[in-house]
C-alpha cells in the first residue's frame, strides 16, 4: 500500500488474472469507497501477478510489479517472467516505464525508457523496493540468477529455456547473479547503478532503503549461508562460501542530475 | 571545417542501410556500415554488448575500421581492427564517429543507425555527445514494414521481445510494438531539432520517385543535385560495404540488403491501415496509436 496524491492505493496479487491496483480517500464515513485504478495486471496478465513495490516520485505513483516467488510461481506453473515498472498519474492513466510492450485497452503501451521487463534481465523476478533520495527515484529488484543452478525447469517456457542452454548456467549466475539497482530523475532515463550485488552474487535482492541526511542506505537480502553447495563435474559437494549474510551500503549524499 | 556526419535513422531493415549507401554514391559523400556507436557509453562497452551476440552488432564497427585503418575488409584487417578498437576502449562513441568522419573527409560520413530509436537514452548520448550530426528519419508504412519483419523473424531462434505483444498469453509475434516505438521516440527527438539538423523520408516516395526524392535529399543537405549525379546515386550495389564482408565480420548491415543491394525504381502497391493485420490471428487492426504517427507521415 502507499499514500499518494490524497489517496491510499492498494495493490493485491491474483494468480489467473494478474494484479489489480485500487484507490481511497478515505475519510470519516464508513465503509470507504474503492476505485479500481489498473486490472489484469496492468493487461498483461498473471506475469504481472503482484504489486511489490510502491513509491510516489516526481507527481506520479511508480509501481513495481512481480511474480510471487521471485518471478517463478511454481504452484501456478507461473513464469519465470521478469519485472516492469509503472507510472500511475493522479487521473488513473498510466505508462510503462520498464517492461514489456502490448496492446491494451487503455491503449498501446510500449516502455517509455526502452528498458524491457526486469531492466533488460530475465532474472530480476520482482522491482521489491523503491525510494526517492535526492532528485531521484531508486528502484531495487530481486534476482534469482543465482538460484539457477538449484532449480528444476523441465517445465519453463521454451523461449527461457534456450536461452538458458544458449549461455550456459555458470555464464549466467556469474554474470547476473546479484540483484540489480537503478535510478532515474525522470522515469524515462535510467541508470544502473549496479548490476550485480554490488559484486556479490549471494546479495539476491533490495530488501530495505532509507533515505538520510547521510545518505542512502541500502540493506539486502542474502539467504546463503557459510557453506554453499555447488556442482562439478555433475556431482554436488559443499563448499566454504565467505560472502553469505545481508550487507548494508551506504551512498553518497544527495546528488543532483547537473552534479552527477 | 569538417561537414557534421549523416545518420539515417529507422526501426531495423534493410532500406536504411541502402539510403546510405545511395547517398554514399554522391561525390560529396562516403558510406559506411552500420556503426552502432550509441548504444553504451565507451567502445569498451560497446564490446562488451557486442560480445552478448557474439560480435554481430560490432560487425559494422569492424569492417568499417579493417576497411579504413587496417589494410581492408579481409579476416586479418577484421582482427586488427578488433585490436584497434580494443586500444581505444575508453573512446566514446562519438569520438569514434568523428575519428572516422575526419578519415573520410573532404567527403561527408553516411550511415544507416537503427539502434539508437529504441531508447530515448540512446538518441541523448547521440545528440548530446554529437549536437550538429545531422538525422535523416526513414519511415515506412507500418503494414509493409511489419510485414517484412514478420518475414524476417520467421524461423528464429530468439525473436526479440521488441516485436510481441505481452497482452496475450503467449506473446504474440506483432511488430506495430516496435514501429510505434522507434518511431515515436525518433518524432520526439527531432521535434526540437532545427530543419537543417533533422529531415523525414519515406521510403515509399524514395522507391517510387527517386529522382524527386534524392533531388530533394540534395537540396537539405546542400549537395548537387545535376541528373547525372542522381543517377549514380541509384547505384547502392557500388558501396563497398555492399555485400556479405569476410567470415569474421559477415554483416554490419541489414541481411536483407547485402543480399539484394540494388536498388531500382519499382512501383508499390497502395497499402492500408485500416482492416485486421495478417500476422495476427485475432482480427485486431493497427493500434490508435500507429495511425496517428502514420497520418502523420501522410500515410491513408
Amino acid at each position: 500500500m502507499a499514500e499518494f496524491n490524497g489517496h491510499l492505493y492498494a495493490g493485491t496479487v491474483n494468480p489467473f488474472t494478474g494484479f489489480e491496483l485500487w484507490k481511497t480517500r478515505g475519510g470519516d464515513t464508513l465503509p470507504y469507497q474503492w476505485t479500481r485504478v489498473l486490472t489484469h495486471g496492468a493487461w498483461r496478465g498473471p506475469f504481472n501477478e503482484v504489486i511489490v513495490s510502491m513509491c510516489e516520485f516526481n507527481g506520479a505513483l511508480i509501481v513495481g510489479t512481480g511474480i510471487i516467488n521471485g518471478g517463478y510461481h511454481r504452484a501456478f506453473k507461473l513464469g519465470p517472467a521478469a519485472a516492469e515498472v509503472l507510472r500511475v498519474w493522479p487521473d488513473d492513466s498510466w505508462e510503462l516505464l520498464v517492461g514489456h510492450s502490448r496492446v491494451t485497452p487503455d491503449g498501446l503501451k510500449v516502455p517509455l525508457s526502452g528498458l524491457s521487463a526486469g531492466f533488460d534481465n530475465l532474472f530480476n523476478g520482482y522491482v521489491w523496493r523503491m525510494s526517492t533520495h535526492g532528485d531521484y527515484l531508486y528502484a531495487g529488484t530481486f534476482s534469482w540468477a543465482n538460484s539457477l543452478p538449484y532449480l528444476p525447469n523441465a517445465k519453463w517456457p521454451e523461449d527461457v529455456l534456450k536461452l538458458i542452454r544458449h549461455w550456459g548456467v555458470e555464464h549466467l549466475t556469474r554474470n547476473y547473479g546479484g540483484f540489480a539497482l537503478w535510478r532515474t530523475h525522470d522515469g524515462v532515463r535510467w541508470d544502473c547503478v549496479t548490476p550485480n550485488g554490488f559484486g556479490n552474487k549471494y546479495n539476491w535482492g533490495v530488501r530495505n532503503f532509507a533515505s538520510t541526511p547521510h545518505g542512502l542506505f541500502l540493506a539486502t537480502a542474502n539467504p546463503f549461508g557459510p557453506r554453499v553447495a555447488i556442482k562439478e563435474d555433475d556431482d554436488w559437494k559443499y563448499v566454504d562460501n565467505n560472502r553469505g549474510g545481508c550487507e548494508v551500503f551506504l551512498g553518497a549524499p544527495k546528488v543532483k542530475p547537473a552534479d552527477a | 571545417m569538417l561537414e557534421a556526419p549523416l545518420l539515417i535513422v529507422a526501426p531495423p531493415g534493410a532500406h536504411a542501410s541502402r539510403l546510405a549507401a545511395i547517398l554514399g554514391q554522391h561525390r560529396r559523400a562516403a558510406d559506411l556500415p552500420e556503426l552502432k556507436l550509441f548504444m553504451a557509453d565507451t567502445l569498451g562497452e560497446l564490446g562488451e554488448i557486442s560480445a552478448l551476440s557474439d560480435g554481430l552488432t560490432s560487425q559494422g564497427l569492424r569492417r568499417a575500421v579493417a576497411a579504413l585503418y587496417c589494410g581492408g575488409q579481409t579476416d586479418a584487417g577484421v582482427a586488427a581492427a578488433s585490436v584497434w578498437l580494443e586500444r581505444r576502449a575508453d573512446w566514446r562513441g562519438a569520438w569514434m564517429l568523428a575519428e572516422l568522419a575526419r578519415q573520410l573527409a573532404p567527403k561527408v560520413l553516411v550511415s544507416a543507425e537503427t539502434s539508437v530509436g529504441w531508447r530515448p537514452d540512446f538518441i541523448d548520448r547521440l545528440l548530446d555527445d554529437l549536437p550538429d550530426v545531422r538525422l535523416l528519419h526513414l519511415v515506412e508504412h507500418p503494414r509493409r514494414w511489419c510485414r517484412d519483419a514478420v518475414r524476417a523473424l520467421d524461423g528464429r531462434l530468439f525473436i526479440a521481445p521488441d516485436y510481441k505483444d505481452y497482452a496475450v498469453n503467449p506473446p504474440a509475434l506483432d511488430p506495430q510494438v516496435a514501429w510505434f516505438r522507434v518511431h515515436a521516440n525518433l518524432a520526439a527527438a527531432g521535434a526540437v531539432l532545427p530543419n537543417a539538423q533533422y529531415h523525414v523520408l519515406r521510403v515509399e516516395d524514395l522507391l517510387t520517385r527517386p529522382e524527386a526524392a534524392l533531388g530533394a535529399l540534395c537540396e537539405w543537405l546542400g549537395w548537387p543535385a545535376e541528373p547525372d549525379t542522381v543517377q549514380a546515386m541509384q547505384q547502392p550495389e557500388r558501396s563497398p560495404f555492399a555485400t556479405l564482408g569476410p567470415d569474421a565480420a559477415l554483416y554490419g548491415a541489414d541481411e536483407g540488403f547485402l543480399v539484394d543491394p540494388g536498388f531500382a525504381r519499382r512501383l508499390r502497391l497502395p497499402e492500408r491501415l485500416d482492416g485486421p493485420l495478417e500476422w495476427r490471428d485475432d482480427g485486431s487492426g493497427f493500434a490508435p496509436e500507429v495511425l496517428a504517427i502514420a497520418s502523420r507521415y501522410g500515410y491513408g
